[in-house]
């Protein structure tokens, strides 16, 4: 029976070759794209999960407000591990040690210098294995602690630097900058980090020799680990080790290491307020193993990338699914027939209720075949979009992805076949066999919602896309205040040129400038888009303001293509002046503080000194922090080389030999900067570094848009078509009654265009609301753009009346005679 | 064998019974070959579905084989037309997708038939009905004739003790049509098959040895054929 029911299914489905090929190829789409969803998820939520004890091992760090302001940091005074080692037995083991952000520059004896590479590495006491329990594939972790220059390393850290995991005693060279000697590593252990994925991130480790520290170790921030023993309540230890710290750090303020001194945890929060300003301080330790989805530190965790994949997973798949039920709904008429037929053979309705599931469980096959190919052609596309390294074949998880996908296969195959499944088994035989039978009454208005639903859903992406891509535009064409292009910066490395001051500054400013192709050469303390790092006070008519303070060299201004708007900009034979009595001001700075003309004598707090400053300038804005913050009240200050170091080198080139320029640069730098490392970096690029997640999520939107869409007009034409065949009696009826080709392909566009028109409306509110939200983060932002509204919806009505007329067009010009002929 | 009692059929719309049938009251004999006749609209598909357990009538009584199935569950249904009853139509409804040979199979998988015995059946019916070298075609490859062979062949698979037929020549030509009720004929007189048929023709009527006559919902006249027909 199951045989033949198959046989059948498949000579069904050769039969309807066009409505097959539309269901599967939908459902393939979107199976491919729930699948790479699905890698994704898999891989952000497989971090650290690798060993059952990590759900028990915590991170520390101290969350508190002293003298007003919040401190926050991921990092904790190594006070607590000793605290915790002391006072704490339900703690089986505690390590501290540099564990995030630090970066190692090395390379391999066959590499020069220009060649390094940066990795992440954690510099650990011994206690660390024992808290974070990771598994050695080559030699032995422990060993990274027998000298100072031991390391571990990753594999894929070892695959990509020597192309094998076998490097135990392998040497690497780590660049420590032109001030320091290069050290020489050896690697004693490799771990996996593909079975053992950490949300750490670090690709070395290194053993961190903890009585270099001395008595400074109670002071010194850590990061800080620590695994309870197995059945203690989580909650309550992290309560005692809390009070635990604050009655220890009071003490230790305080001066007093009496180990009999006892202090209640109000009078240790009372010292601190004391003492230190402390006015409220609280520990935030969070599981290892939930780090990488969300933590305290991160205001935009994973965890919600996580849910709007998710969502728009199921969107895809549950509009695949739409797709199916509809066009299997509208085949149902075709096969009402056979229903009849069988029953009255004797079929039980479970029995063709088996068959048409079967049926749909062929077509889910073929498709999650189909999809498996997509998947894998797409990747290395979705892996350059989301910079990741997402492998379908061939990974850890390659069988529960697997897995996991089957069990949507399942469910995909009740959501899209139950329901077709059971309106076809519930035909009555009487009614469908005398002919004349009709089920287009019966689930015509479901087959619209879903048609509805489907057309909503796509436009809306469109739309929120349109507009995304409209923010985009702004943001890449909006004059930020300086000419980008052609912007180059380098840092100097080596200490006493950073100290130089404009005149000492000359000889390696000639030596650029002779340069064919550099136009103009200049310095200030930070690359000009960028955080400067600086920050001082002005007062004027008693407004103080805090403003980020640049310092600069004089033509500044004009090299980065800045624009004075008011007064004018430093000058190099005023220099004397101008570095201890003159002040640029940004627009904002100049509004804010309340001035209404340049020339103005305003005060800046100098070491705890107020000196008076003239106005001479006004600049206007310059934008360089994105378009998130409203611009920052900056100014332009020429004084104080000595202490405020003038470390990176701005290029103005000029437009042709680009490629050429900077390689003689670079030849000059080695002269200018010997020993150095340099790395160039292009205005252009750092600012569309700073809008590279918006144009992550542009692109996915816009991925899911397009997928959505291609899959809701595959429906479309294949319902189009189906409604065209069906009503090919009436069109004949009407064509010999006088009706033309035109008022027929209204006819048949009416009711489409009618669902569309409602999807639309639904759409562009659902659009509108989003896409109001996401502006919500922009302090620079476009007025909503309503062309895009309008543009997307006119489209969509277009691309609807051209698929439904191709669709029809066969079935009008067909010969009424012959639909006529057959009764 | 079957036993009509007091049937009525009728449809309200609007508070209006519209009668399809009406006051029928019959019995049909094991062995009988019935001919239901009348004008279009009579009420004849009707009771025929009704005889097929295919429509349930509004009122009255219906024995089959001596129990009462007026008000059967799905179930039982599907039993009696697995083992019993054999359905011949008007427009054959053969199922598209399925080759001569399955078409004839599905009633016996249906009633799980093992599969030597459904061969061996099989082989039989084709081989009486002369399409064996047609086992492999699928219904559309056939002329209308073959088509309602192969109809009847599928009705008689699961050797039923009644066959219902809805206008069986209604779509063929009269040598065809001719053919097919000679076929009947034979079953009827041969096998003892009872075969219940709803036709136009008299020509056709004239091969049952029973006529029943409706017209409005009404059987007008039940009267019996003389045996003059020959073969």
């Amino acid at each position: 029976m199951f045989k033949l029911n198959l046989k059948i299914a498949w000579r069904n489905l050769w039969k309807n070759k066009t409505y097959a090929a539309i269901n599967i190829f939908g459902l393939a789409i979107g199976l491919a794209g729930f699948m790479i969803i699905l890698l994704y998820i898999n891989k952000e939520t497989g971090y650290d999960k690798w060993n059952p004890a990590l759900k028990r091992t915590f991170i520390v760090s101290a969350d508190f407000t002293k003298n007003g302001a919040e401190n926050k940091g991921t990092k904790i005074k190594g006070l607590l591990s000793q605290v915790i080692d002391e006072q704490i037995p339900e703690v089986e083991a505690v390590a501290i040690g540099g564990i995030d952000g630090r970066k190692l520059d090395l390379r391999t004896n066959k590499q020069d210098k220009e060649n390094s590479n940066l990795f992440e590495y954690a510099a650990v006491d011994s206690n660390f294995f024992k808290v974070y329990p990771l598994q050695a594939i080559r030699g032995r972790m422990e060993d990274i602690y027998s000298d100072k220059n031991s390391v571990a390393i990753s594999y894929s850290a070892a695959v990509k630097i020597f192309g094998t995991a076998e490097v135990l005693g392998k040497v690497l060279l780590n660049n420590r900058g032109v001030n320091f000697p290069e050290a020489s590593l050896v690697i004693k252990a490799v771990w996996d980090d593909r079975t053992q994925p950490s949300s750490f991130g670090f690709d070395f480790i290194k053993g961190d020799d903890l009585s270099a520290y001395g008595n400074q170790i109670s002071t010194t921030p850590f990061t800080t680990i620590f695994k309870l023993k197995n059945g203690f309540n989580t909650e309550e230890v992290i309560y005692k080790i809390n009070d635990a710290y604050i009655i220890a750090l009071a003490k230790f303020q305080n001066g007093n290491s009496n180990a009999n001194l006892k202090l209640t945890k109000s009078q240790a929060l009372k010292i601190l307020k004391e003492k230190e300003g402390i006015t409220s301080i609280k520990l935030i330790t969070e599981t290892i193993s939930n780090l990488n989805l969300s933590n305290f530190y991160t205001t935009n965790p994973k965890e919600n990338t996580i849910y709007i994949l998710c969502a728009l997973a199921s969107f895809l798949i549950i509009i695949s699914c739409i797709n199916y039920t509809n066009l299997a709904l509208v085949l149902a008429q075709t096969r009402a027939k056979e229903v009849g037929v069988k029953k009255v053979l004797g079929a039980y309705k479970w029995s063709l209720i088996q068959q048409f599931f079967t049926e749909t469980g062929i077509q889910c096959f073929i498709a999650f075949l189909f999809a498996l190919i997509f998947a894998e052609l797409l990747l290395p596309q979705v892996n350059y979009i989301l910079t990741d390294n997402l492998v379908l074949f061939n990974s850890s998880h390659t069988w529960s992805i697997l897995g996991q996908v089957g069990l949507i296969l399942i469910a995909i195959l009740f959501l899209s076949g139950a329901y077709p499944a059971i309106v076809l088994a519930r035909f009555l035989p009487a009614r469908v066999l005398k002919g004349n039978f009709s089920t287009s009454n019966q689930i015509g208005s479901l087959r619209k919602g879903l048609v509805i639903f489907q057309f909503t859903v796509a436009i809306a992406l469109v739309i929120s896309f349109g507009v995304m891509f409209a923010q985009l535009s702004f943001m890449k064409q909006k004059d930020i205040g300086l000419a980008k292009d052609q912007l180059m910066s380098v840092s100097i490395a080596g200490f006493e040129k950073r100290k130089l001051n404009p005149a000492g500054f000359e000889g390696i400013k000639s030596r650029l400038l002779s340069i064919d192709g550099v136009a103009a050469v200049t310095r200030a303390t930070e690359q000009p888009i960028n955080d400067s790092g600086f920050e001082d006070n002005i007062t004027y008519n008693n407004n103080t303001l805090s403003v980020e303070s640049r310092y600069i060299d004089p033509n500044y201004f004009q090299t980065i293509g800045a624009e004075i708007i008011k007064g004018r900009g430093y000058d190099y034979n005023l220099l004397a002046s101008d570095s201890t009595q003159s002040i640029v001001l940004n627009e904002t700075a100049f509004k804010q503080l309340g001035l209404s003309k340049n020339n103005t004598q305003i005060i800046i707090d100098r070491n705890d000194e107020k000196v008076k400053v003239n106005v001479v300038g006004v600049l206007k804005d310059i934008q360089a922090y994105g378009f998130e913050s409203a611009i920052m009240p900056t100014a332009y200050l020429v004084s104080d080389y000595p202490t405020h170091w003038r470390r990176s080198i701005i290029f103005r080139l000029k437009t042709h030999n680009l490629q050429k320029t900077v390689a003689d640069i670079k030849i000059a730098w080695k002269n200018i900067d010997p020993g150095a490392n340099p790395k160039f970096l292009y205005a252009d690029e750092v600012f569309a570094k700073m809008n590279s997640s918006y144009e992550i999520s542009e692109k996915i939107i816009f991925s899911f848009g397009v997928v959505t869409l291609v899959i809701s007009i595959f429906g479309l034409v294949g319902f189009a078509a189906f409604n065209a065949k069906m009503r090919i009696k009436e069109i004949a009826v009407r064509r010999i009654l006088g009706a033309t080709t035109t008022s027929l392909l209204k006819l048949l566009n009416a009711d489409f265009v009618k669902l569309v028109l409602i999807a639309m409306f639904l759409a562009d509110i659902l659009a509108f609301i989003y896409m109001q939200k996401w502006f919500g983060t922009f302090a620079y932002r476009i007025n909503m753009p309503i062309t895009v509204f309008l543009v997307v919806n006119l489209s969509i009505i277009l691309i609807t009346i051209l698929t439904v007329s191709l669709q029809s067009i066969r079935a009008i010009k067909e010969n009424p005679v012959k639909a006529l002929k057959y009764e | 064998m079957i036993q009509l009692k007091n049937i009525e059929k009728y449809y309200s719309s609007k508070g209006i019974k519209h009668y399809v049938l009406r006051h029928v009251t019959t019995t049909i004999k094991q062995g009988e070959f019935v001919s239901i006749m009348g004008p279009s609209g009579a009420g004849k598909s009707t009771l025929l579905n009704i005889l097929g357990m295919l429509e349930e009538p509004t009122y009255g009584n219906y024995e089959f084989m001596d129990e009462d199935v007026t008000n059967l569950n799905e179930r039982k249904r599907i039993e009696l037309y697995r083992n019993h009853i054999g359905f011949v139509f008007q427009a054959y409804h053969l199922i598209d997708e399925m080759t001569v040979y399955e078409n004839i199979e599905a009633p016996l998988l249906y009633k799980k038939i093992g599969s030597s015995e459904r061969k061996s059946r099989i082989a039989d019916l084709l081989d009486r009905f002369n399409i064996v070298a047609k086992k492999d075609l699928f219904p559309n490859q056939l002329s209308g004739g073959q088509q309602q062979l192969v109809g009847i062949a599928r009705a008689l698979a699961a050797q039923p003790s009644i066959i219902l037929a809805d206008e069986p020549t209604g779509n063929l030509q009269s040598a065809q049509a001719e053919e097919i009720m000679q076929l009947f004929q034979k079953l009827n007189k041969e096998e003892g098959i009872t075969i219940i048929q709803v036709t136009h023709s008299e020509k056709n009527a004239e091969y049952g040895n029973r006529i029943l006559h409706i017209a409005d919902g009404v059987v007008k006249d039940d009267v019996a054929v003389r045996d003059s027909v020959k073969i």
